[in-house]
């Protein structure tokens, strides 16, 4: 048997070397490696064999001067670093390094939540702080604001605002929440942006720019810097709110849908993302398709029909939540209701309006009112066995041709390899996140292989379709970069470039994205 | 062969308490052996299972009767571990199991890991009534943060 690997090209005795220097930063049980110490971080969902993005080591800082003292080492060796918040999100590969042999750089013991505002309704907070936590201080200290979870509440908040994750609040743009950043560049700089550049300014954590040039994009889903603290804007808490969902009757009516919507979203009429949710994937929070269907292949469109009647769902279903008083919470809901009347069969289930305070109990609709949760993870219990999933998620215009047009590729192509159309968009003003789960026992060796093998299938017929996704799994970063080619890959030179002038050694998250420091792409080929 | 309902649940509860994990899916149990056991239970132990599952439940009250603490899912496994089970942490010779749907198992188990406490069995599946539970248990002892 061997044992774990090491960073590539480097000498068992560098390796030993950086590893004790590593222990004497941040201590002996900061730094996890051999005898299985480093397993936890390997991805549980691979589509594939996970020993492919398996990690030499872990190391654990515990403030900034540790990380700074790491980042001097992995210079000095040539150690290459994958930085994680904590590395919960499955779908796309968890804590595990794109490159095999990197050491993980785990930052979940930089955990303070450094200043709640209420005044000014925002957060600053490091990497390790979970929406969990920040959920439990805002309820510890009576605070009245709401955060905004995504799926899996157990996630950092830097982690997920940084990969562009989003929630089902009227602040689900988690990216577009966030304002001012503490970052340390590969050479040990702490660099703050927009106003947090400036020596006493207090207004770092609400107004993003600063004098300019921005950069605090640069670092979101790339491999420039380490950001060590966030700021993210938090949602007063409204008076009161009210929980709606459309259940439609036919899987023909998406396009009716999202024609219906896109101007409900465009004047805010709609104030949360709206999430439009598949048959299956609502099924899949409750149920089991063994309950369903059993036999090969994906579920035959009578399954699903049968599937949805019994359960009382629609083939699609649209959640959505409105806030503020309750006069203006009605007036919202009458005019959304008269829109989607137009949609034959259209069935609009609205919980009755709700005080603040009132917590609802399923996952979906705790998310719509700033509770994490985890019930979205229900969706492993689907298929059976060691059930795991990696998701798709192409980027989609609010347009009803285009949202068919999308379903209907990924419905086929899944059906293709024997997986159901797990799927939904959650919408935006402007865009929607299309978000399709292959599920699979990962037990099954031929079931995880056929996973992968749609997903690099789906990127590249979306790529030929003009289709680009906003996120993906470790084992498609190239792939999925490499769609994004106007001007033959300018946007990727341009990475390149940058990545060289801040991280000329290629030590942090090499293949991130799929930018590679100059190094490792020249070794390779 | 898998066992009978009722064999799976004693060999489960059994195992929980005892520390045996490998029983569950082939376990044929002598009735003889819990009382013999009983008296092995030094450790603390606590049984998480599900109120909807009638198989977790029935291992939960048998597994009681052996000196653990059972506490229900509830609605929200995320503050189950934050303010449940997290704090058990902290000291160490503490022992959680569960006898519950595969996400649960998964979840809690990943917290486990996260926090360094040792998952030592989580994968030991039977067919135990209408849904497949996953058995698995994790250990305080090493726990790193």
């Amino acid at each position: 048997m061997s044992g774990p690997p090491r960073p590539p090209g480097m000498p068992e005795s560098d390796f030993q070397q950086a590893l004790a220097a590593f222990r004497a930063i941040a201590g002996q049980n900061a730094v996890l490696t051999g005898d299985g110490g480093a397993q936890p971080y390997l991805d549980p969902f691979a589509p594939g064999d996970a020993h492919a993005y398996e990690a030499s080591a872990v190391v654990m800082v515990s403030n900034v001067e540790q990380l700074r003292a790491v980042l001097g080492v992995a210079n000095r060796y040539g150690v290459p670093l994958w930085s994680v918040s904590t590395g919960r999100n499955y779908a796309y590969g968890g804590a595990a390094p794109r490159l095999k042999g990197s050491v993980v750089l785990d930052l979940k013991r930089m955990n303070r939540i450094i200043e709640i505002n209420e005044t000014l309704s925002y957060a600053l907070v490091e990497p390790g702080v979970s929406y969990y936590d920040l959920y439990q201080a805002l309820q510890a200290r009576g605070i009245r604001l709401w955060l905004d979870p995504p799926a899996a509440g157990w996630g950092s908040v830097i982690g997920n605002t940084l990969e562009r994750g989003f929630g089902t609040t009227a602040y689900g743009d988690h990216a577009a929440m966030q304002c001012g950043m503490e970052v340390m560049l590969a050479n040990g700089e702490i660099v703050r942006t927009g106003m947090g550049a400036m020596n006493g300014n207090q207004e770092w954590q609400v107004f993003k720019a600063g004098f300019g040039p921005s950069y605090d994009a640069m670092f979101m889903q790339s491999n420039f810097g380490v950001v060590t603290k966030l700021g993210i804007w938090l949602m007063p808490r409204p008076e009161g709110y009210m929980l709606c969902c459309y259940k439609f009757r036919h899987d023909a009516d998406l396009e009716h849908i999202v024609e219906t919507l896109r101007p409900l979203k465009l004047d805010d009429t709609m104030q949360s993302n709206a999430v439009i949710e598949s048959a299956v994937r609502w099924a899949a929070g409750i149920s089991t398709r063994k309950q369903w269907y059993d036999g090969p292949g994906a579920m035959p469109d009578a399954a699903i029909e049968t599937m949805a009647r019994k359960l009382g769902i629609g083939r699609w279903n649209l959640r959505f939540c409105l806030y503020g008083p309750e006069a203006l919470v009605n007036a919202r809901r009458d005019v959304i209701h008269q829109r989607f009347s137009s949609i034959a069969n259209a069935e609009l289930i609205e919980s009755p309006y709700a005080n603040a305070n009132v917590e609802p109990k399923g996952g979906g609709d705790r998310s719509q009112v700033g509770i994490p949760n985890l019930d979205a993870f229900n969706l492993l219990n689907w298929r059976g066995g060691s059930g795991a999933h990696i998701d798709f998620s192409p980027v989609c215009a609010p347009l009803g041709r285009d949202a068919v047009r999308q379903y209907r590729m990924i419905r086929d192509q899944a059906a293709h390899y024997g997986f159901d159309y797990y799927g939904g968009f959650t919408a935006g003003p402007r865009s929607m996140h299309h978000i399709f789960a292959a599920i699979f026992n990962s037990d099954d060796p031929a079931q995880a292989r056929g996973a992968g093998d749609l997903l690099k299938t789906l990127i590249n017929d979306f790529g030929a379709a003009g289709y680009g996704q906003y996120r993906t799994h470790l084992a498609f970063m190239d792939l999925a970069a490499s769609q994004y080619d106007f001007n033959d890959h300018a946007l990727m030179r341009m990475s390149e470039s940058i990545k060289e002038a801040l991280d000329p050694n290629g030590i942090l998250s090499p293949g991130k994205q799929g930018i590679w420091p100059k190094r490792l792409k020249e070794r390779d080929g | 062969m898998k066992p009978g309902r009722r064999e799976f649940i004693a060999a489960a509860s059994l195992a929980a308490a005892c520390g045996r994990m490998s029983l569950p899916a082939r376990a044929t149990v002598q009735s003889a052996t819990l009382s013999n056991e009983r008296g092995a239970l030094a450790h603390a132990l606590t049984i998480i299972f599900d109120e909807d599952l009638a198989d977790s439940r029935a291992f939960a009250f048998r597994s009681r009767t052996m000196g653990a603490r059972i506490v229900p899912l509830g609605n929200d496994i995320g503050a189950l571990w934050f303010q449940s089970l997290m704090p058990l942490a902290s000291s160490p010779g503490n022992t959680i199991t569960g006898l519950t749907r595969h996400a649960d198992a998964f979840l809690l188990t990943r917290f486990a890991q996260g926090t360094g406490m040792r998952v030592t069995q989580r994968t030991a599946s039977a067919h135990a009534g209408p849904d497949t539970l996953v058995m698995w248990r994790i250990d305080t002892s090493g726990t790193r943060t």
